[in-house]
């Protein structure tokens, strides 16, 4: 297991950007305005993960202080959130 | 001097590509290319008629492109495309060489684009509606792309949608349509005066004929916003079905065919979902372009 890594929520969203942008770890999550679906991207990895927002929600709850970017899709399953 | 590649002879397009190279202008993509094939000169000229060109090269080229002969161990002639010492495709047979030259380039834009994002994706624009067209192998796209095209709808790109992640907005980049095996003639048979090079045959992605862009295309440099994703797929005798797919689902599957996803950091992400966000997602199966026709004329009111 690599070195863990605090995790940052930043909450990137502003006034004039039509989606909402969230920082967790190495990952960025992206929810489009009138929509129940986070795109979760690891820049690092290159993964890409959909999960809806209370999954989303859920996600950051239950790891608000350590994750690792590239063990996301692990975290996702042991959470039993969805992955597509 | 620059001039447009379609006022130059066709010696004096040989003569630049057998010495200092010929220089090519393509949308803000400088290109110079040298070869001893004697392969490129007519289709470059039928092609690419309104680019600028150089036969004195002069300043800085993006990319140094030489497709020159070599013999294979059977004896056999083959053409080796190289570009700053790289060689990313095998040689081919030497008739396959003005074939090697499309692919070089794109895999050159693909590869080097700087900042610019780049997606495997036909891309065209009516009434300041760009309409994405991404596309696996046989799924109709470059058949799809050339149709539009030929009704009314503006090439900003065959293969290569670039988007400028400072605006948002797709860069122009219009080339030649290739179209591939029942392509050509489905085409062919549907618009009788679509300028069309010469077949190549037996390539590895079978026959291959290119189609000349539209001058109109060729001289507009008017960058688009984003307004629909269609993800075409040909399924012979289906009838027309379009669904549509979340943001989040349908942006997932465009990165998908996003080359340069491995230069995004988080910031270039975000900006690339940020172009993203007014646009909708669909899949499209099809088996008639008329049908195609009619229910985008009803999707793009």
């Amino acid at each position: 297991m690599r070195t863990a890594k605090a995790l940052t929520l930043h909450n990137l969203s502003s006034a004039d950007m039509p989606c909402r942008q969230n920082v967790w770890g190495n990952v960025i999550g992206i929810t489009f305005d009138d929509e129940d679906e986070t795109l979760l991207f690891s820049p690092v990895s290159g993964d890409l993960l959909i999960c809806n927002t209370p999954e989303w929600e859920k996600l950051i709850e239950a790891s608000p202080t350590k994750g690792f970017e590239s063990e996301l899709s692990q975290t996702l399953e042991r959470l039993g959130l969805s992955q597509t | 001097m620059t001039r447009y590649l379609g006022e130059l002879t066709h010696q004096e397009i040989e003569n630049a590509l057998r010495t200092d190279g010929l220089g090519l202008d393509i949308f803000g993509f400088r290109c110079l290319v040298t070869s001893n094939t004697g392969l490129l000169t007519s289709p470059l000229h039928f092609l690419y008629p309104r680019y600028p060109a150089e036969i004195i090269p002069n300043g800085f080229f993006d990319f140094h492109i030489a497709l020159n002969e070599s013999r294979h161990f059977l004896g056999k002639k083959t053409v080796h495309f190289l570009w700053e010492d790289k060689s990313p495709f095998p040689d081919l047979p030497l008739d396959q060489a003005h074939a090697l030259f499309e692919w070089g380039l794109n895999w050159c834009i693909a590869t080097a684009s700087g900042s610019d994002i780049v997606i495997h994706a036909a891309v065209v624009e009516r009434d300041g509606m760009a309409l994405v067209l991404p596309g696996e192998p046989g799924s109709g796209k470059s058949t799809f792309c050339a149709d539009l095209v030929f009704k009314g709808w503006r090439l900003l790109s065959d293969e290569l949608t670039i988007i400028d992640p400072k605006t948002g907005l797709v860069r122009p980049f219009p080339r030649p349509i290739s179209l591939k095996n029942s392509s050509i003639d489905i085409v062919a048979e549907r618009h009788p005066a679509a300028p069309m090079s010469g077949r190549i045959t037996d390539t590895r992605k079978g026959d291959i004929a290119y189609i000349r862009p539209p001058d109109s295309a060729v001289d507009s440099a008017e960058a688009v916003k984003i307004s629909r994703v269609i993800f075409p797929k040909y399924i012979a005798h289906a009838e027309l079905e379009l669904t549509p797919l979340t943001k989040a689902f349908g942006f997932s599957r465009l990165l998908e065919n996003t080359f340069n996803l491995d230069l995004l950091n988080k910031q270039g992400f975000a900006q690339y979902a940020d172009s993203i966000s007014d646009t909708d997602f669909f899949d499209l199966s099809y088996s008639d372009l008329d049908q195609v026709h009619r229910c985008l004329a009803e999707l793009c009111k």
